[in-house]
């Protein structure tokens, strides 16, 4: 039996929203967290500041689920959601916020046959922090929400062209960063490989 | 191991890296616990707001209520000649001693037996005195009201 799209999914719990004796925030939180987290942090470039975004829209939704039960994409508004409240808290610390090489604040989970990758993703997450919010975010929506340009338009309610501009060029960005991320990590590796055959005729002239 | 190698770097590439690295990131174990107890708070003191709302508008009403009534009885009271006010105050009386069970009629007419006992005791005629008692009008009848309450 096929899967049922994660869309609807979300729609079948957003309908419950606000019914007495329903209580279906546990549930949404756990189908739609992670992805919200994702965007929330691609924005925020901070994981507390990601999290403190779900956590006022998802306590929002508690206090007034009306809204997002009538919405006529529920998905769609649960991410504008997010990222207009990711963004509220973007531009209130803004000062603070600094482009950062390490991802040492982020939450990260992988899987057993994923350890090899986890350089890859390191790399990823350090250079997709290192994008402006306003690319950073449509990187996220078409790669990992798999939206289409003109979807992501009206999640972000900026023109289709303005949009799949930004995509341009956030990937062109990131591509050059993880170059240079990978030149880096090959000196590193060729310094780490020569370092011991240097060391090798000390410990022969001790003989 | 797998390293990133900077000989491959085209938009198909980066976007599979981009593919795989999307569950790298997620949310801290501590997040749902606060999400849900967050939006417990809230609601209750939702609810909490609306039932003192609630309550104070009630409160609010009956002043209100009260006090037109109040200004009202007050208006018509200030407005009547003394009788009139009597009379409402009379009947206003008898309304609440029916309510009561109790009568203030039954004490009016007590009143009016002493007084007819007394000037029954000082007629000329009975005692011999003819200067008429304290409390009786010139035509030797008390005042009494009639049945509207008026004098």
């Amino acid at each position: 039996m096929a899967e049922m799209p994660f869309h609807d999914r979300v729609q079948l719990l957003t309908d419950q929203l606000g019914l007495p004796g329903v209580d279906v925030l546990g549930g949404l939180f756990d189908l739609t967290a992670q992805r919200l987290v994702r965007l929330a942090v691609a924005i925020t470039r901070n994981q507390y500041d990601g999290e403190d975004a779900v956590q006022a829209v998802m306590t929002r939704i508690a206090v007034r689920p009306v809204p997002l039960r009538e919405a006529q994409a529920p998905w769609a508004y649960l991410l504008r959601m997010v990222r207009n409240e990711a963004l509220l808290i973007a531009r209130k610390k803004k000062r603070w916020i600094t482009t950062t090489h390490s991802i040492t604040d982020l939450v990260t989970r992988r899987r057993v046959d994923e350890l090899e990758q986890e350089d890859t993703h390191r790399a990823v997450w350090t250079a997709l922090r290192s994008l402006p919010a306003a690319q950073a975010e449509v990187v996220v929506l078409k790669t990992w929400e798999g939206m289409t340009f003109a979807e992501i338009a009206e999640v972000l309610q900026e023109s289709p062209n303005t949009v799949a501009s930004r995509y341009q060029y956030g990937l062109q960005k990131l591509a050059d960063r993880l170059k240079k991320a990978a030149s880096e990590a090959m000196g590193e590796r060729a310094l780490r490989n020569v370092a011991p055959k240097k060391a090798a005729p000390n410990r022969g002239g001790h003989r | 191991m797998s390293y990133l190698r900077p000989d491959n770097f085209d938009a198909a590439s980066v976007e599979a890296m981009l593919q795989a690295a999307g569950g790298y990131v997620g949310p801290s174990d501590d997040l749902r616990p606060r999400v849900l107890e967050e939006a417990r708070r809230l609601r209750s003191g939702g609810q909490r707001r609306w039932r003192l709302t609630l309550a104070g508008g009630s409160a609010l009403a009956a002043v209100v209520l009260l006090s037109a009534q109040a200004s009202t009885l007050s208006q018509s009271l200030s407005e009547a000649t003394p009788s009139q006010r009597v009379a409402v105050l009379v009947e206003s009386s008898h309304a609440t001693s029916k309510s009561t069970g109790e009568g203030l009629w039954a004490l009016v007419d007590a009143f009016f037996k002493v007084r007819s006992e007394q000037a029954e005791a000082f007629r000329p005629d009975s005692a011999g005195a003819d200067a008429p008692s304290v409390g009786e009008s010139s035509e030797g009848v008390a005042q009494m009201p009639t049945a509207d309450g008026s004098f």
